[in-house]
């Protein structure tokens, strides 16, 4: 596992990051989703996807609801995450430009991650491209 | 992951074959003597498909959930005492985790099992937590308080 390190010249508090929720259990309330649900933002292995985005187009847009025709989009900034007590790190992928992982402290104790996860969706907002 | 758990059979301890009023029954009428909590099926039941279509999503995670942690998951379930709970939703966590969930309007109680580590329960109300624990192995029945409350 790469020591992940937090990336505030690359990845500035005002950066917006989407989150892509897989299905209604990551979105709340369920019926009418606002905002993402602390599912979406508690990945067990606490790396948590994200990509930023202005490096997001069309096409690419294209490509998650083409992948994940099920799925809606949260927004996020660096700066939320980070005052939630996450960090923001480089972890490039094949899937779309500008991937980065959400991380919270490696050592951090389950009760301590859920809650840091239910803050920062809490600050989150259902997001909907314009094409 | 197999059904005929130790949990499971929370009631066949209780059975003396020379008490009063025990007749044998078919094998077909046996459910209501091995199990009489009518959430618990639907609840395995959804725990196996949860890992029957957990699967690698890019960009997202990775929902493939593994038999130690659905073992796990099931131990909670199964140190449950209530017979009468709505039925509970479960769904896969990115990186293999499941969340176990009870719902009652605004209030909620959320199990969270994470592989390898350990499991959360938070009593919820409007998603904020106003009750938080983390269960060892051993303390899986300290569920009941959270549900306690949850149902009374």
């Amino acid at each position: 596992m790469p020591p992940f390190v937090d990336d505030d010249v690359r990845y500035p508090d005002g950066l917006r990051l989407i989150r892509i929720l897989r299905n209604a259990t990551f979105w709340h309330p369920r019926d009418a989703p606002t905002r993402a649900s602390s599912g979406a933002f508690q990945d067990t292995t606490r790396e948590n996807s994200c990509f930023v985005l202005d490096l997001l187009a069309r096409d690419h847009f294209d490509k998650i609801a083409n992948t994940y025709p099920e799925a809606k989009l949260a927004v996020i900034t660096a700066g939320h995450a980070r005052e939630c007590g996450y960090s923001v790190c480089d972890e490039p992928s094949d899937f779309l430009p500008g991937h980065v992982v959400v991380c919270p402290p490696r050592d951090v104790g389950i009760n301590a991650y859920i809650r840091m996860a239910k803050r920062l969706a809490a600050l989150s907002v259902i997001y909907t491209p314009i094409l | 992951m197999s059904l005929i758990t130790p949990e499971a059979c929370a009631y066949l301890d209780r059975i003396k074959l020379d008490s009063e009023g025990f007749k044998p029954k078919a094998v077909l009428q046996t459910s209501e003597v091995i199990d009489k909590r009518p959430w618990l099926a639907c609840a395995f039941a959804a725990l196996l498909k949860v890992q029957r279509y957990g699967r690698f999503e890019p960009g997202i995670g990775d929902f493939r959930v593994s038999d130690d942690t659905l073992n796990m998951a099931g131990r909670v379930l199964g140190s449950i005492k209530y017979r009468h709970l709505p039925n509970p939703s479960l769904s896969a966590l990115p990186g293999g985790g499941i969340q176990i969930t009870w719902v009652n309007g605004v209030e909620a109680v959320e199990v969270n099992v994470f592989p390898g580590e350990g499991v959360g329960v938070a009593r919820l109300i409007d998603d904020v937590p106003t009750k938080a624990m983390e269960l060892g192995a051993a303390e899986y029945e300290r569920l009941n308080e959270f549900l306690a409350d949850f149902v009374g």
